[in-house]
């Protein structure tokens, strides 16, 4: 029984690995509500700090980086 | 491509956990000019695995699609930018929430179009109108507290670059309330902004940060190498300015 289902998220893992790929599969679905972004400090920006509740009406794309 | 919808109202941000150092000297060396946040720990929320990681949030505050951005679609993100507001940059922009009906719609407009000074003006006069509703003038003295909370964090903040020798910066802050705002408000700025180009210190790095913008918007124009010696006169004439460190630093973070 064990190794049956060890098999079976074997395989699962597997079909994940090769490319299942949905752009949901990675992150927040589509649909929720954006949680704030809560950043410590902004650069680029003079104002207010950049948040959602200040960003209504506006379309927002928030790139996620590192600088490493 | 997010030149190309920046126009059409998408607000694009950058965000890291990283601390401000590290993303300040980064955003710096790369000449990145978008908003880029540090500290944040968003991508935690947002159930981010792996970076760089997009997420387009559509103008109701919901996720719209997430996922790699090379997988992030031209298509996706004309259908979000359908009926979006454009964002003001103005600074001086105070978005109000609800907008207000009768005599408080127009002053309301004006600070959320960046005329604070303007609707300031107005507000008051209906706040001391003794003909105005026990509403108008509530709805009034609210607003005008939004406007000196907001003209607060922009001195607060214009000193804090000044402070961080990015003075250019805090100038173009105190001319903006300067001409924005009559009495007190301009008044102090307008002080705030004389005394500061009157500092011989202050001065060199005013003369440097011009001197760096000059070069970079030359270096937009040339080749890396015209674009390099440009910099490097930054750091030859400006010595001990802010401009001639961040020269230096785009230096270092331009790969010829």
């Amino acid at each position: 029984m064990k190794t049956l289902l060890a098999l079976g998220f074997l395989a699962l893992g597997s079909l994940a690995v090769v490319g299942f790929k949905s752009p949901a599969a990675d992150g927040i679905q589509p649909g929720a509500e954006a949680p704030p972004l809560n950043a410590k400090t902004w650069f680029n920006h003079i104002g207010r700090p950049l948040e959602l509740d200040n960003l209504g009406g506006n379309a927002v794309l928030v790139e996620f980086w590192a600088t490493w | 491509m997010n030149d190309e919808f920046a126009a059409q109202g998408l607000v694009v941000v950058a965000v890291s956990d990283e601390d401000a150092k590290l993303v300040s000297d980064y955003v710096d060396s790369m000449g990145i000019t978008l908003p880029v946040a540090s500290g944040s720990r968003a991508s935690g929320a947002y159930g981010v695995k792996g970076i760089p990681h997009s997420v387009l949030i559509d103008t109701q505050g919901k996720v719209a699609w997430s996922g790699s951005p090379y997988e992030l679609s031209k298509g996706t993100v004309k259908e979000v930018l359908k009926g979006a507001k454009k964002r003001s940059t103005n600074f001086l922009a105070i978005p109000v929430e609800k907008e207000p009906e009768g005599r408080l719609a127009a002053p309301a407009k004006s600070m959320a179009s960046g005329n604070p000074g303007k609707a300031l003006s107005a507000l008051r006069a209906i706040s001391d109108d003794a003909k105005s509703t026990e509403a108008e003038k509530v709805g009034a003295t609210t607003l005008i507290a939004a406007i000196d909370e907001h003209v607060k964090l922009l001195n607060d903040q214009a000193e804090g670059f000044v402070g961080a020798r990015d003075v250019l910066k805090g100038l173009t802050v105190f001319d903006a309330l300067a001409k924005e705002f009559s009495g007190p408000i301009g008044d102090a700025a307008k002080k705030r902004a004389e005394d500061i180009r009157k500092d011989e210190k202050l001065a060199k790095e005013i003369a440097g940060a011009e001197a760096l913008a000059r070069a970079q918007e030359q270096a937009a124009k040339l080749g890396s190498g015209k674009a390099k010696a440009k910099f490097q006169e930054v750091v030859d004439k400006h010595k001990g300015t802010r401009a001639a460190e961040r020269a230096a630093s785009m230096l270092r973070g331009k790969k010829s």
